[in-house]
């Protein structure tokens, strides 16, 4: 293939630049074009503040963010498993893997059969990202963790379930007619409860 | 007079053959497609008429890297994912597994697809929220190297095939961890294979609508 095309302005945020991409772009466009799309979503996701255009970039939907963060939560708490409890490592990596993707799954169908008209991707990624909060608070808990007593521990976690939870809520709230608002939003408070009471426990 | 007319009846025709991608309507591509058409168009005005009516295949080189990569990191997926129990903690298996197909998903889907085979797919969320996948090739006169295809064809449905049947034997045998462990490296490389099997077909349509077209043309010509 020639490579001699000239190459079109990169301008990541518009729908229809993404048409005119040549089929002939370079490896190191291709990933800066992905690397930018995970930053900008990943900082609608962690600055609730900033959600001003309604997530129009959010509908370039990808799994990359998801997938680290999951893996990230995962190896984090099998890690501190070894130490403290008798389940084996392999375990609590499998719960925890397994939870955050069937957990988004089934979020998305509950939004989906409520009537909300969602791309199923898109809402999973949005989960996906939602649990970077949690991530930060698991770290916290594994490496200081062990001095603190209990009460003290719950502190950062009640804020990072709660930042997860405002995060993803604005989306999910907007997907179904607005008497169905509720029900849409309980599985998902459920879903961050959850995962930041395992990492609690752990 | 009539040469000439021909003429603009062709030129116009030939962009529309080059962009028979769904959802294209951008007119910077068919500038670019213009522009190397153009270049033939400078000769005598007869000859022409009868040249840009069946355009040169577009070929390729077989290119050595991308076919390596594309079974790279396939064959170090599954390569890993055979290390005996002993050796390596089935976690760090697992973790190490997933990122390789991962991996591999991302390379296969926007590098060696484009530089291999020339087709890219996606998906688009559209402002009322419903998702459209959307299938792109090369021009209706590309051919692929034919190393470069097998390579890339053989590749991904060996692959595809081997997780469906390491999945079956870690389900007979209820190693459960192994078997989600190969279920979802067969779901990424399954998703592939059925994209750029549908690219495929895309293009094949649009290579047969050219030919018809030059068909027709030669047709009208006598």
């Amino acid at each position: 293939m020639d490579y001699t095309n000239q190459k079109h302005p990169q301008n990541y945020s518009q729908m229809e630049d993404l048409k005119t991409l040549d089929l002939e772009e370079s490896v190191s466009e291709t990933i800066m074009r992905d690397l930018r799309m995970i930053a900008y979503k990943l900082k609608y996701v962690l600055i609730p503040k900033e959600q001003e255009d309604n997530g129009k970039e959010l509908r370039n939907w990808d799994l990359w963010g998801p997938l680290i963060f999951c893996l990230a939560l995962a190896m984090t708490l099998s890690f501190k498993a070894d130490s403290t409890t008798t389940s084996s490592k392999s375990d609590v990596f499998a719960i925890i893997f397994v939870l955050i993707w069937v957990g988004a799954f089934v979020v998305t169908l509950n939004a989906q059969l409520l009537g909300g008209k969602v791309s199923f991707f898109q809402s999973v990624c949005l989960l996906g990202y939602c649990v970077f909060p949690i991530n930060i608070e698991a770290i916290i808990i594994a490496f200081i963790g062990s001095y603190l007593p209990f009460v003290v521990k719950l502190i950062p976690v009640i804020i990072c379930f709660a930042w997860s939870a405002y995060s993803s809520v604005g989306f999910m709230a907007s997907l179904v007619p607005p008497h169905k608002k509720k029900l849409a939003v309980y599985p998902v408070f459920l879903f961050y409860l959850f995962l930041s009471w395992f990492s609690l426990i752990v | 007079m009539q040469i000439a007319d021909e003429q603009q009846d062709v030129q116009h025709s030939i962009p529309d053959l080059d962009n028979v991608n769904i959802k294209l309507g951008d007119d910077q591509k068919k500038v670019n497609q213009n522009s190397s058409n153009t270049v033939s168009q400078v000769q005598q005005p007869e000859q022409v008429a009868i040249q840009i009516q069946s355009l040169p295949p577009k070929t390729q080189d077989a290119s050595f890297v991308s076919q390596l990569f594309h079974c790279l990191f396939k064959g170090l997926a599954i390569f890993v994912f055979f290390i005996p129990e002993g050796l390596l903690n089935l976690t760090y298996c697992f973790i190490i597994v997933v990122i390789l197909s991962a991996i591999d998903f991302w390379t296969v889907k926007n590098i060696t697809g484009r530089k291999l085979v020339g087709l890219r797919w996606w998906s688009e969320v559209k402002e009322d929220g419903s998702e459209e996948w959307i299938y792109e090739s090369q021009v209706a006169n590309f051919v692929p190297n034919p190393f470069n295809s097998n390579i890339f064809w053989f590749a991904q449905f060996g692959v595809v095939l081997t997780w469906g049947i390491l999945i079956l034997l870690d389900l007979i045998g209820l190693r459960w961890f192994n078997a989600v462990l190969a279920m979802t490296a067969f779901c990424l490389t399954g998703i592939n294979f059925v994209g750029f099997y549908k690219c495929r077909g895309e293009h094949q349509k649009k290579a047969k609508e050219y030919m018809t077209k030059i068909g027709l043309k030669a047709i009208q010509q006598w």
